[in-house]
């Protein structure tokens, strides 16, 4: 006579070993999952990474600001970036090492005035390692539409504004204004606060600086550094957008 | 026919085939079983008397390592189960799942920051196996701690930690803190969010101890905040250092137990109050082979295969986002054996709850069988002892409901109601949502005309809900609260979700109790191919 003891300690051993055989058998499948599934999340994260540092000079979804930097969301910087500048590395590298050193000289193309700062903690940047792999993650992950036979993309930025004050903050913010000027508590510290430039300075003065930044330098501040060609960059209509929504802060 | 050197040959031909095989057998099976033959197992596990004289399994006991550790016999009552639960037997059967997927797991691991967390990613994506190992280890580590922590409650209810075995006892509460030390030490392991900042509030608890506080804070991180060196030193700890001295107490525990003083009988058989028939038969002797050791094989299979199903099918420890030393998650808690800390230090001073009165429970603790000397073992003779013991298991389970977030919470209403629905770490109900079902549009929850359709649509009547609760609620000033949900398509595999919580509040320090507006917005991305629920 079996032992029931022996009986139900080789019943469960079976069960055991089905399940081991089940998690087994299921493991490739497991193994993708988990793949796109952790591929995903870095993008995620690479995402608010971008939208938080990045997109002052980039442009909100990486679409560039003329006269600020380049855009990266764009056909021509996944197809022919690498070969117009002589890269022997592939763009992951090129754009990864891009991140995490920043640029040095002068890009090649366009007026950039602004050289990209290095952006890993390697570097005395404020990246980690795993950021600055995350941004890569979401830079890159846009090559996915550029490739042939793919859908075209997205339109990158959606402007959707009613009223001047409305399509002046738009602007504020796709132009990559917020990067640098302080409005309201939220932007970059490189130019001087705007929230209530109109009611101190008058829309005159505004206007002249906007499109020639150099003629007056506030004190404490560098020249060159804002982008020198709005004047052909903006309509009118922008124009007085814009004063309509810094004026419209400042009240 | 006698050729020398080749007796295997020879037997072949004076005994026959058969028998020669059969006999090769046999002694191949007392080699590996230390002296105990075919017959001899057969009859082992059908549960039949020994076939042999003298009765070989007790010269296996001799012969065999594994089983010289083991007593020849126990008392029968003192292996029913109503009395020790198996919770030590089944403690030792954890520590070896944990000693073997430990081993498995280290293979694949760097105790490194930029490292470690990547390993995890390919333990769980790349490493076949690696999910099923990491969940055992840490479905282990959690089961462990229960079944120690009973163990002790078990021995403290039934008295057994009397004499003779206080010391016995006194080495239990060592395992006790090294079994939790072993757990919270490999909390940190991973690198995300959850290890590194439930690792370091247990760690500032060290900063907070009196006059050496700084000095083993610094032993412990490595250096001020926990970086590389403090993963080192912890990872040190949890595969070396605390393994290596559990070793040494659980074989002086258990050699205690095996040589000395054996498990205890139930108190009631050794102190007479039992009728005569059940003493007797609780004093029956059982020897360890084949009954013992076939109960122990059967908990075993019965208790692994539990935990075998439970990852299979169940189960499963989480990975939250890469540790970041600049960004505390809200909520963050301890692991939940260490929650009664959590909900000792929000009582008042971190010195005082959080080190003097722990350290103070663990050596009254270590001193139960000198505080407590009477010889009885029953419960009716030891009214105080058992009160004790049930209000302390009473605090215990209070303190610890109060360190969870639900007590005492700090953050403001309108970060809450966004953690409620969408959690900085885990899922939560709006990630739980399928990326096709997060329909681009703007919602407000003060306009139901707007409301999206589908479980969206359920999530947001809930949001509704819940901004509507906190609104009513007199002393968190915050009023007619309303929240506001807009999904953009921001790529072709990205939505990104801007949540906005809008409220009226009665500024600092006014007194006409004038209200203002207020806003709270928080940003999303969700990548069609996040899954959150498969780390759930």
């Amino acid at each position: 006579m079996l032992d029931t003891r022996i009986l139900i300690g080789l019943i469960s051993l079976l069960i055991a070993m089905s399940s081991v055989v089940y998690v087994g058998i299921n493991e490739p499948s497991r193994q993708d999952e988990f793949k796109q599934t952790f591929a995903g999340r870095e993008v995620e994260t690479g995402a608010a990474i971008f939208e938080e540092f990045c997109f002052p000079c980039h442009g909100v979804k990486g679409v560039g600001i003329p006269g600020v930097a380049p855009a990266l969301n764009d056909a021509h910087f996944f197809t022919n970036r690498l070969q117009e500048i002589g890269y022997p590395g592939s763009l992951e590298s090129y754009v990864k090492s891009t991140i995490a050193g920043g640029r040095p000289i002068q890009s090649a193309e366009g007026p950039y005035p602004q050289n990209m700062p290095a952006w890993s903690t390697e570097f005395g940047g404020p990246l980690r390692h795993d950021q600055v792999e995350a941004v890569a993650a979401y830079v890159l992950h846009w090559g996915e539409f550029y490739k042939e036979g793919s859908e075209a993309p997205l339109p990158a930025t959606s402007v959707e504004c009613d009223t001047p004050e409305e399509c002046g903050q738009v602007l504020f913010q796709t132009l990559g204004c917020v990067g640098c000027h302080v409005i309201a508590g939220e932007g970059g510290a490189v130019g001087p606060e705007l929230t209530n430039v109109i009611g101190e300075q008058g829309e005159d003065f505004v206007r002249q600086s906007i499109l020639n930044p150099n003629a007056v330098i506030t004190e404490g501040f560098q020249p060159n550094i804002m982008p020198q060609n709005f004047d052909e960059r903006l309509s009118d209509d922008d124009l007085n957008s814009i004063i309509a929504y810094l004026a419209s802060v400042g009240q | 026919m006698d050729i020398p050197g080749m007796g295997f040959v020879n037997n072949l031909f004076e005994k026959g085939v058969k028998q020669t095989v059969s006999d090769k057998i046999d002694e191949t099976t007392r080699a590996v079983l230390a002296g105990i033959g075919v017959k001899e197992t057969r009859a082992l596990l059908r549960g039949e008397a020994p076939t042999e004289k003298p009765n070989p399994r007790y010269r296996a006991q001799v012969k065999s390592f594994m089983l010289h550790i083991r007593p020849k016999f126990y008392q029968e009552g003192s292996t029913w189960f109503t009395h020790t639960f198996r919770l030590g037997m089944l403690s030792t059967l954890l520590f070896v799942i944990e000693t073997i997927t430990g081993l498995i797991l280290m293979v694949y691991y760097t105790p490194a920051p930029e490292i470690a967390y990547f390993d995890m990613l390919n333990i769980l994506s790349n490493v076949n196996y690696g999910k099923f190992m990491r969940d055992m280890h840490r479905l282990g580590a959690e089961l462990m701690v229960i079944f120690v922590t009973l163990h002790m409650v078990r021995v403290y209810f039934t008295g057994s930690y009397k004499h003779p075995r206080q010391f016995t006892w006194l080495t239990g509460v060592v395992l006790l803190l090294l079994t939790l030390f072993l757990s919270f030490s490999g909390y940190l392991l991973p690198w995300d969010q959850l290890a590194f900042w439930a690792v370091t509030i247990g760690t500032s608890m060290a900063d907070a101890a009196p006059l050496v506080g700084y000095q083993a804070n610094l032993i412990l991180r490595g250096s001020q905040d926990i970086g590389a060196g403090g993963l080192l030193r912890f990872y040190l700890l949890h595969v070396l250092l605390l393994p290596l001295v559990a070793i040494i107490f659980i074989s002086v525990h258990y050699y205690k137990v095996a040589r000395e003083h054996s498990i205890s009988l139930p108190a009631a058989i050794e102190e007479g109050e039992a009728p005569p028939a059940k003493v007797a038969a609780a004093k029956r002797k059982i020897d360890i082979l084949p009954d013992l050791l076939t109960s122990e094989l059967m908990w075993i299979s019965v208790v692994t295969t539990a935990m075998i199903v439970a990852v299979s099918f169940f189960y499963s420890a989480a990975l939250e986002h890469h540790a970041d030393p600049l960004k505390t998650p809200l909520h963050t808690t301890a692991p939940w054996y260490f929650l009664w800390l959590q909900g000792m230090l929000k009582l008042g001073d971190k010195t005082w709850w959080g080190v003097i009165i722990p350290t103070i429970i663990f050596l009254i603790l270590f001193a139960v069988p000198y505080i407590d000397p009477g010889p009885s073992r029953l419960a009716k003779n030891r009214k105080a002892g058992v009160t004790v013991g049930i209000l302390t298991s009473i605090v215990i389970v209070v303190l610890s409901f109060m360190g969870t977030g639900l007590w005492g919470v700090a953050a403001p209403p309108a970060v809450e109601l966004v953690q409620e629905f969408i959690p900085e770490e885990g899922v939560g109900l709006i990630r739980e949502i399928p990326y096709e079902e997060m329909f681009i549009g703007q919602y407000h929850t003060d306009d139901p005309n707007t409301w999206p359709a589908g479980e969206l649509g359920l999530v947001f009547s809930e949001m509704a809900e819940a901004a509507h609760r906190e609104s009513e609620k007199a002393d968190n000033n915050f009023f007619e609260g309303k929240m506001m949900m807009e999904i953009e398509q921001w790529s072709p595999v990205l939505k990104r979700l801007t949540i906005t919580v809008l409220w009226e509040e009665i500024p600092e320090g006014s007194t006409t109790n004038e209200r203002v507006e207020n806003s709270y917005k928080k940003i999303f991305f969700f990548h069609e191919n996040a899954n959150y629920r498969l780390l759930e």
